[in-house]
């Protein structure tokens, strides 16, 4: 009998259709307004118009890290052709410390989903060694896999997601 | 009919290889444009002819007929769907059919939604549990000897050193 799959990142489908599988081995906390983000809570765009809080974990000051959000349901679930929209990516992030402290290469949109419930992705990479990222020319059709080949990221090293549709409502059946 | 080498160079000037039971539908005029709801997992979307719009990179060896399974498929990778180009008489283009596999792929997403939170949480609660535990442990190893911050000497002006 087969055991059933309890990652909910897998379940969630964000290994899949974002990333591939991985081992987890750093520690990433997301928050908003002192609210941690756990996979598949649900946020309304009112409480994310503001970047989060971003903590990571390790033990060495000189690795540097990675961060990507990107929303792989854009515009829809129903027809992503967006995917993945890119919402934030911070380069050069020492372990212990956070996103602060790194460089911002594409500020923070805030999340507004007009149809559908959007899952909002947030990936951690270890960098080889300090490096100069480009931002991309835009942020819809971002590839978060063909990214980290670009750079040389490897697997990721954590990986958090979060729902959040509509502050009214999931945008109802689709025109 | 079209001549057989318009046909051929057509299909060669396609970059993406075609599945052969399809080209059938190559003289079918488009009754609609193409479909907005047509999912692509491909950046800037090539011209779109026919031929595009019946490919996906999942078809390669997918019977047409499996996709009418009455029962959805157990743990479903999220089904790509392939709205091909809408001929009336095979049921896969209608409308109905459609929204019915939207709808499926909605419940799929709402069912997957759920059980990820519901893991999520398994998780939070097993690993709580454990760092309570723990922090349990460590108090009462700890806690006997533990004063309370009043009662405990003090030093004073009277000490000797």
């Amino acid at each position: 009998m087969t055991r059933r799959e309890r990652d909910p990142l897998v379940v969630g489908r964000v290994i899949g259709d974002v990333l591939d599988s991985f081992t987890k081995s750093i520690n990433l906390t997301i928050s908003y307004n002192d609210r941690e983000v756990s996979n598949g809570c649900t946020l309304k765009p009112s409480q994310v118009v503001n970047q989060p809080r971003v903590d990571i974990g390790g033990d060495d000051l000189r690795a540097f890290h990675t961060l990507v959000m990107v929303d792989p349901d854009a515009p829809s679930p129903s027809d992503p052709n967006l995917r993945e929209y890119l919402h934030w990516l911070v380069t050069d992030i020492p372990a212990t410390t956070g996103a602060r402290f790194g460089q911002e290469v594409v500020c923070y949109e805030s999340p507004r989903p007009s149809m559908g419930i959007h899952r909002m992705v947030f990936v951690l990479f270890r960098q080889l060694g300090r490096q100069t990222v480009y931002a991309p020319g835009w942020r819809q059709n971002f590839n978060t896999r063909d990214f980290a080949e670009l750079y040389n990221l490897g697997s990721p090293v954590a990986a958090v997601y979060y729902n959040c549709q509509r502050e009214s409502g999931s945008g109802g059946r689709r025109r | 009919m079209r001549p057989m080498d318009d046909v051929w160079n057509d299909i060669s000037s396609l970059p993406s290889p075609a599945t052969t039971t399809h080209f059938q539908n190559f003289f079918a005029p488009a009754l609609r444009p193409p479909s907005p709801a047509t999912i692509s997992f491909h950046p800037p979307p090539s011209p779109t002819t026919m031929l595009t719009l019946l490919t996906t990179t999942h078809s390669d060896h997918q019977d047409p007929n499996k996709r009418l399974k009455p029962n959805p498929p157990p743990p479903p990778p999220p089904p790509p769907s392939i709205f091909t180009a809408p001929t009336a008489s095979p049921p896969e283009y209608t409308e109905k059919f459609r929204r019915l596999m939207k709808n499926r792929e909605s419940a799929a997403r709402s069912r997957a939604r759920k059980q990820a939170r519901a893991d999520e949480l398994e998780h939070e609660v097993m690993r709580l549990a454990k760092e309570n535990a723990k922090l349990k442990r460590l108090q009462k190893e700890v806690g006997p000897s533990h004063v309370p911050k009043e009662s405990r000497l003090n030093r004073t002006k009277s000490a000797p050193f």
